[in-house]
């Protein structure tokens, strides 16, 4: 079976109590901000209020270090990436350039490069604690009510809520799906040709596809003889209240979007330049 | 303004597009670059559901993707936006568009003229689009970055194949584009 990656865990504390809309648009902001600026000392900020928030929630680190490790992996690709690809992208931007190290060809290494990959560092810093914070905090019931408290029709709202809830089904008829060809003699390792391989993966796609295709009717049928969509408006099961610390917590999350534009504007641009 | 079926049909492929993305990229010897299958469902939401339905379905993925992990590699919807490969995902909101309309115009059961409309739209729209967003994030050249992209091209052309094999292969069952 699929390993359960990542998930809501019950818990206890004033994060759990947030209701699931202003957590949602709290991180909605928070990164956005985040990821539109480079100015180093507004993403420490962002990166150290991360890490206590993820503190405060008492989530153990075995919990998400499979995910981390993930995410650990990427960042670091794409850091060596950037780096190879543009490495005296940071003396252009801060108009400066201080040789640290002499290296092969173009590949001197600069202060200006490495501080403008430490801020690529921080923007995950800052983004990634957040996105495990709502995941692990928030009863997935409450997506898309949240969404719809947000102003997002409920239909496409619900909508979303279909598909957090199909995600496990269409993973198990994919396994099955697999292990069943499997059984039936097709080679998906690298034992057999390439055509071979890619033919087998379309014996595995297209009934996926058609199975899934297949619950569409009987789904909308069920949902219609339970009246969806007869109103233009519904309530909802699992949706909660804004309390005042939700309001709190939203009107925090605006002040960090217009810090962060009001730092560009200061910046002259998105980059906090200390070599000014 | 959504009819039920229509929602279904679109947030089932949204599923699809999640799942396609779970499942470990394939590696294959010569090709420089694993095959990750995740833009493949991007093409089948083209062929499959049409045009309008199938960007509103990639739409509803970017939504879910605000909540949980969803693009390869585990990345979630605004760190992929702002970052270096937004061109390509945002490309992708434009393929079912783009091969609803390419598809109007040629014969359903000419698999070349099929398949040059999904490899039109679903590997050479999106590579050259992921190529230009990438070259003005990181400030690289705009030549050197759609060499770059070259690699993707085979691994891209593959899918493009197995999307233009369905659509044509099941043309009488795709019922689905017409309502």
């Amino acid at each position: 079976m699929a390993k359960q990656l990542i998930g809501y865990q019950e818990g206890y504390g004033f994060l759990y109590r947030l209701s699931g809309a202003s957590k949602l648009l709290f991180f909605i902001l928070v990164s956005v901000a985040c990821m539109t600026t480079y100015d180093t000392r507004f993403l420490i900020v962002v990166s150290l209020g991360s890490l206590v928030l993820f503190r405060l929630a008492k989530i153990k680190w075995q919990q998400v270090s499979f995910v981390m490790t993930l995410v650990v992996v990427f960042a670091v690709l794409n850091i060596i990436m950037v780096y190879l690809f543009a490495p005296h992208y940071g003396d252009k931007i801060y108009g400066s350039s201080s040789l640290l190290l002499k290296g092969i060809g173009p590949y001197d290494v600069t202060s200006q490069e490495l501080f403008y990959l430490f801020n690529l560092i921080l923007k995950y810093f800052c983004t990634v604690p957040l996105a495990l914070l709502f995941l692990m905090t928030t009863n997935p019931s409450q997506f898309a009510s949240s969404l719809n408290q947000l102003g997002l029709s409920y239909k496409i709202a619900y909508a979303v809520s279909l598909t957090l809830r199909y995600i496990p089904d269409v993973q198990e008829e994919f396994y099955t799906i697999r292990r069943a060809q499997e059984a039936r003699g097709i080679e998906l390792s690298k034992k057999s040709n390439l055509v071979a391989r890619i033919k087998g993966n379309l014996q595995i796609v297209t009934p996926l596809i058609f199975s899934s295709l297949e619950r569409i009717d009987t789904v909308a049928t069920a949902m219609e003889l339970r009246r969806f969509g007869k109103n233009k408006r519904r309530t909802w099961y699992s949706k909660q209240s804004l309390e005042k610390s939700d309001i709190v917590l939203i009107i925090l999350a605006l002040a960090s979007l217009f810090v962060s534009l009001y730092l560009i504007h200061l910046n002259h641009g998105r980059f906090y330049n200390p070599w000014q | 303004m959504f009819h039920t079926k229509s929602l279904i049909q679109m947030a089932m492929m949204a599923t699809l597009l999640v799942v396609l993305g779970f499942i470990p990229a394939l590696p294959l010897g010569f090709i420089p670059v694993p095959i990750v299958l995740q833009n493949l469902g991007v093409m089948m939401a083209g062929v499959i559901l049409g045009g309008r339905k199938g960007s509103l379905s990639i739409l509803l993925f970017f939504l879910v993707g605000l909540v949980i992990p969803v693009f390869s590699g585990l990345r979630s919807t605004i760190p992929v936006l702002t970052g270096p490969t937004a061109g390509y995902v945002i490309a992708w909101l434009f393929v079912p568009l783009l091969i609803s309309y390419g598809v109007k115009l040629v014969n359903k059961k000419n698999f070349i003229a099929i398949f040059l409309i999904v490899w039109l739209a679903g590997v050479l729209f999106v590579d050259v689009a992921g190529a230009v967003w990438l070259a003005s994030y990181t400030n690289i050249p705009l030549d050197k970055s759609l060499l770059q992209n070259l690699v993707f091209i085979p691994g891209d052309t593959i899918k493009a194949i197995i999307a233009a094999v369905v659509a044509v292969k099941y043309k009488d069952s795709f019922f689905l584009t017409e309502k």
